[in-house]
């Protein structure tokens, strides 16, 4: 018998998944509680799974989990289930600190607006980065001092990579 | 030539280095730091390494390109398309050092290389570009040069955009009342009346015609690609040959093709574009002096490989003259698979390619340039691979490309994949009714069902097996995140119970 439970993200919703194994390796699938199928794994290899489902079908696809999400392919789409963290972020954050400022995509960095060792309120502008001809204004998520400033107007960044490194001030959150 | 330097990277990198192994050939492969462990960089003879990412102080930078041709002690370069394929600083410098540059001389290069001098290279062959005409705009001029140029056609304001001062004009009685509105609405938007007149090609198509040139005066037209299915004048989709072309046709576009190549003494293979009217009229477009991101297709169909004809034509064999007498063979399509997110602008899309898995079966052919691990990076372009479908027929092509674009894994980064089946699947391309303008009015396909991935997600996230966590789908050591309960193991049958 086996039960696990995981909150993941979908089109910008949380969808609770719950997984409940009996002694046939049959398996029962809950979304937000409500039933959403049954299946055997015929076949696992290399992140290849093939599943016997209870209405008869096979299912084939391949799955790839990382720290931060499940990704999966299926049928000649893909998709990606973040995980979402009790507090209720989608994503992992391990690795990225509660005051580092990252690209949210691909781009460039436009502007600098603020210098290493000032100190911010919530909200103040950051960093502006272009992607795709549109401008994203990153903005302190709490009062903070700049500790670091790890790229330059006129950088190529990448989703995800840190721009700023802010010491976000204690007891604010 | 025992030692060719493959002066570009990516997929068509790879395409090569395999011609030239074949003919036993030694390769070489420049890479900038982002290549390092690119497929091609793994499977090459010798490599170069040629300096950081940005292709401008890399694969762009024809110092670096040359050094390492030395370096290497390469007796040829195939420079594949794009990056400095079309550069005539590169080819003249090769020559000067006794390398052979697998490709058209300078004078080829150059006379096609400027696109307006270009045209008038063509119009002196014969082969007319789209009638158009700029310069007086007097009433009285205007009107001659619309009775040359032919009706439907387009009044425009010579400093315009937009559509402002733009009027379509389908016979000669409008002609001179849309030369009032539109001097009028030129005048009113750019403060400048002036106007220009241009032919109107409402359902056109982009026809091209793969050509392979001889030292001893041999021109081939190798069939026409059809490659109207274009996303801001981005190639989305190609194939060999058109239905909208049959054998007199193709024979007439070859014929132009072929007086081009002639008129510039072209040599190597080289593709002449050419906008087609449902008439059956063509007009030139460009010339290629390279190959094309979408030869195979016409591969596929010719049944040859063009790389190596390639390199045959630049030791200085004869093309033979019944190498396609047998006309097309079957038929054949291909679809550019990119790094993008068509649900959001097709956002090219940049990160490491977590899973990757080519489709197999009869008449599948995959031109890729990553493998599983490796990062696609914001330096260049996002295609992932070419993936190219023959049969028999066009409908058992369509058939083939469409399940092999189904059964291909991309994960870590969203693809067009899904947006490729949809344009494979719309009425437009079944009927082969695909016009340069048909994808402007196509949108992209609605989010999918997620039921089934949820069952796989949950397949794989109720834990590894008893085996172990070889699938890698779970258990990176940190099964605490999924539940206590995990580490006991789950029960699962792996094999026998085929319910």
């Amino acid at each position: 018998m086996s039960f696990i439970e995981k909150a993941i993200a979908h089109e910008g919703k949380t969808i609770t998944l719950t997984v409940q194994g009996d002694r046939s390796g049959r398996q029962d699938l809950r979304l937000d509680d409500e039933p959403a199928g049954g299946f055997t794994v015929v076949h696992e290899e290399d992140g290849t799974l093939v599943l016997a489902t209870e209405d008869g079908r096979r299912l084939r696809g391949v799955v790839r989990r990382t720290r931060d999400a499940v990704h999966v392919a299926v049928g000649g789409r893909a998709f990606v289930f973040p995980f979402v963290s009790a507090d209720g972020d989608a994503g992992d954050d391990a690795g990225v600190a509660d005051g580092d400022i990252v690209a949210p995509m691909t781009g460039t960095v436009l502007e600098l607006r603020c210098e290493v060792g000032q100190q911010l309120a919530a909200g103040d502008p950051v960093v502006t980065v272009e992607a795709m001809k549109m401008e994203h204004r990153l903005d302190a998520p709490a009062s903070a001092t700049v500790e670091a400033i790890e790229v330059a107007a006129g950088d190529k960044v990448e989703i995800g990579q840190l721009l700023v490194r802010l010491a976000l001030e204690e007891g604010e959150d | 030539m025992k030692r060719v330097l493959i002066a570009n990277r990516g997929e068509i990198a790879l395409r090569v280095l395999r011609t030239l192994r074949a003919m036993g050939i030694e390769s070489v492969v420049v890479v900038s730091e982002a290549d390092c462990s690119s497929p091609a960089a793994l499977e090459a003879d010798h490599v170069v390494e040629i300096g950081p990412a940005p292709a401008a102080e890399s694969y762009l930078d024809v110092q670096k390109i040359l050094a390492a041709v030395k370096e290497s002690d390469a007796d040829g370069l195939h420079p594949g398309y794009g990056f400095l394929s079309e550069n005539v600083a590169l080819a003249e410098a090769l020559e000067d050092a006794g390398v052979t540059f697998i490709g058209p001389g300078t004078r080829a290069i150059e006379a096609m290389g400027d696109k307006s001098a270009a045209r008038e290279t063509a119009t002196a062959a014969g082969v007319d570009p789209v009638p158009g005409h700029e310069g007086a705009d007097d009433d009285d001029t205007l009107r001659t040069e619309a009775e040359r140029i032919g009706y439907p056609l387009l009044v425009k304001a010579a400093m315009g955009g937009g559509g402002k001062g733009m009027r379509r004009v389908d016979e000669a009685a409008g002609l001179d009342e849309a030369i009032r509105a539109a001097r009028r609405e030129a005048t009113a938007a750019f403060g400048d009346g002036k106007l220009l007149l241009e032919r109107y090609v409402e359902r056109a198509r982009h026809v091209e015609v793969q050509i392979l040139a001889d030292r001893h005066g041999t021109v081939l037209p190798i069939f026409e690609r059809e490659c109207s299915l274009q996303r801001r004048h981005q190639k989305v989709i190609e194939e060999c040959p058109s239905v909208a072309v049959d054998a007199a046709l193709r024979e007439k576009m070859g014929a132009a093709a072929v007086r081009l190549a002639r008129a510039v003494d072209y040599v190597g293979a080289g593709t002449v574009e050419f906008l087609l009217e449902d008439s059956g009229a063509f007009w030139f477009l460009e010339m290629n002096t390279r190959l094309q991101v979408e030869h195979p297709v016409t591969e596929c169909v010719a049944g040859l490989d063009l790389v190596a004809w390639q390199v045959r034509i630049a030791r200085g064999e004869k093309l033979p003259e019944d190498l396609v007498a047998g006309g097309p063979r079957g038929h054949a399509i291909e679809a550019r698979l990119y790094a993008e997110d068509p649900a959001s602008g097709f956002l090219p899309q940049s990160g490491p390619l977590l899973a990757l898995r080519w489709p197999e079966g009869p008449g599948i052919r995959i031109d890729a340039g990553f493998r599983e691990g490796q990062e696609v990076t914001p330096h260049y372009d996002p295609m992932l691979a070419k993936v190219i479908a023959s049969g028999a027929t066009r409908e058992e092509a369509r058939q083939r490309l469409i399940v092999a674009l189904r059964e291909l894994v991309v994960l870590g980064l969203v693809t067009n994949a899904d947006y490729l089946v949809h344009l494979l699947e719309t009425e437009a391309f079944r009927e082969g009714q695909t016009f340069t303008r048909t994808l402007d009015g196509l949108g992209v396909p609605d989010a999918a069902d997620p039921a089934d991935a949820l069952l796989l997600a949950a397949a794989a996230l109720s834990g590894g097996t008893a085996e172990g966590a070889s699938t890698g789908v779970a258990g990176d050591g940190d099964a605490d995140r999924f539940s206590p309960f995990l580490s006991v193991g789950p029960l699962r049958i792996v094999q026998g119970d085929a319910s």
